[in-house]
């Protein structure tokens, strides 16, 4: 009996779960396919953008992963909490363990204030449920003054997230008419506002057209919150009124204590097969590996067929090994009812054309695309 | 020139978020006086690697093409900076 194991029900998990549940049974062979979760709550993360804005509700931007996966798939509701590699055996925060054959590591990004010293609860951030919402009381009671955003760790969740809540949120005060009384300021870690050139190149100028204030090269050191200064790496300091920081970032703490990555947990993984590099029968996608490439939901749904092939050439002893090109796609918003749409892989660098009106619809009607076409692996 | 590569980073093929994001989270990472080896097929690492290297204060070593695409950039991490708060020093 092949026993596999899919670690996560978000993104990644439930996707690869989909595609190797039909995998799988092309093998002809017996198999166990169990997904494991600690709350099966999936969460479309892209909503909150949409959730810092009282534009979509918290409860609507999640399912139950255990409807979005077959039937026959084993589920349980449990936390991961270290995983002995040689002997593959899972051990679970319920106290009972897991055996497998062949497993994914699919336990996406946590945030980690606890990397820095210098983060407390009045540093703005929209990473979770709870930071969207109560950002948008935040912005809803602003009078005015300077809304400082910038990125408070690397790496991070969806690279254009940051740079789109400067966005919304110009146009946010505009049609408020008080965007005379805000000043907005975005903070680079790099030498422009966006990671990718060409993509930079249409973003950038929108800075300026917008009136939002662009500092470069500031990674953020430190942050006085009674003071009211961020501090950045390059020697830099800047006052605020409202500070919304990207949160640092992490894997989950059983990566490192099972010994498979140090530090932050980043899983080492070959950005090509998959593999979790210095293990064996191990797979990782979605936020939770070293990939240099975005933390995106869409990178984990490029990453799962590979995976669900990978593991049946495995199971089928073909001899295959099949290769992720680094797809990515993703909307960029560049204000409520206009977005750039963003395609790329390993070799070829985003041609992003100009903020249009349908990638806007096309994000909006994304939501249900998603939930019933995407995490369920049929497209 | 004599140094021992403490990291390797492989940014090749990286668009989003790219070899300069992958290189300052490396160097937040690393200790004082390590040298990290980034790995770019960048064409805009040639001017944003040497650029950010000055503006942080870390030194880049040399620069060595691994073949027509790629280049690796070895870096030392220099003294980071110290923290200063306003008017509490
Ligand atoms: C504001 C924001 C906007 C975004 N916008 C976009 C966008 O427009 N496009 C895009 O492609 N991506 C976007 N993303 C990124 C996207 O949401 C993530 O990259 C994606 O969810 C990653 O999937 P994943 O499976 O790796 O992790 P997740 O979806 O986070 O799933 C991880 C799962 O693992 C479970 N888990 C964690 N630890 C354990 C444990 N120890 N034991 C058991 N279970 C555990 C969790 O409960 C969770 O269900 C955005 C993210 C944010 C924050």
């Amino acid at each position: 009996m092949n026993k596999v194991v899919v670690l996560g029900a978000g993104t990644g998990g439930t996707i690869v779960t989909n595609k190797l549940w039909k995998k799988l049974k092309k093998t002809k062979q017996p198999f166990e396919l169990t997904i494991v979760d600690k709350t099966f709550k999936h969460v479309y993360q892209p909503g909150f953008l949409f959730t810092m804005f009282n534009r979509d509700k918290t409860e609507n931007i999640m399912k139950d992963a255990r409807k979005l996966v077959p039937k026959g798939v084993k589920k349980v509701m449990a936390g991961v909490i270290r995983i002995d590699t040689e002997n593959k055996i899972i051990y679970l925060d319920n106290n009972e363990t897991l055996e497998y054959d062949y497993v994914v590591l699919a336990t996406g990004a946590r945030i980690a204030p606890e990397r820095v010293d210098w983060w407390d609860d009045s540093i703005h951030q929209f990473y979770t449920p709870e930071g969207a919402e109560k950002l948008y009381n935040a912005i809803t009671q602003f009078e005015g003054g300077k809304i400082l955003i910038a990125i408070g760790d690397l790496p991070y969740r969806c690279p254009p997230a940051p740079l789109e809540a400067a966005f919304l949120l110009d146009d946010y005060f505009r049609k408020k008419k008080m965007r005379d009384k805000v000043d907005i300021k975005f903070c680079s870690p790099l030498n422009r506002a966006f990671s990718i050139e060409t993509v930079n190149t249409v973003v950038q100028p929108l800075f300026k057209k917008k009136d939002i204030e662009l500092e470069t090269y500031f990674n953020v050191e430190d942050v006085d919150t009674e003071e009211k200064v961020i501090y950045s790496l390059e020697g830099s300091d800047d006052d605020y009124d409202l500070l919304i920081l990207v949160p640092p970032h992490a894997a989950q703490p059983y990566i490192v204590e099972s010994g498979i990555a140090e530090g932050a947990g980043w899983v080492p993984t070959d950005k090509q097969t998959l593999e979790v590099k210095g293990q064996e029968n191990m797979w990782a996608l979605g936020d939770t590996t070293d990939i240099p490439t975005s933390k995106a939901g869409s990178t984990a749904h490029y990453e799962a067929p590979i995976i669900a092939k990978n593991i049946y050439n495995k199971i089928i002893n073909n001899g295959k090994v099949d290769m992720y090109d680094g797809h990515v796609q993703c909307f960029f918003l560049t204000e409520f009812g206009k977005s750039l749409f963003i395609d790329f892989n390993y070799e070829n660098p985003p041609k992003p054309g100009k903020p249009a009106r349908h990638w806007w619809w096309f994000k909006q009607i994304f939501k249900p695309f998603y939930f019933n076409l995407v995490a369920t692996g049929k497209v | 020139m004599s140094y021992q590569i403490a990291k390797t980073v492989d940014a090749v093929g990286s668009f989003c978020p790219g070899p300069l994001m992958e290189l300052v989270r490396a160097v937040k990472e690393a200790e004082t006086g390590s040298v990290i080896e980034l790995l770019s097929s960048d064409k805009g690492s040639v001017g944003e690697i040497p650029k950010w290297c000055e503006k942080a204060g870390h030194e880049l070593l040399e620069v060595v093409d691994v073949d027509d695409k790629v280049k690796s950039y070895r870096i030392k991490v220099g003294e980071k900076k110290k923290r200063r708060r306003r008017n509490k020093e």
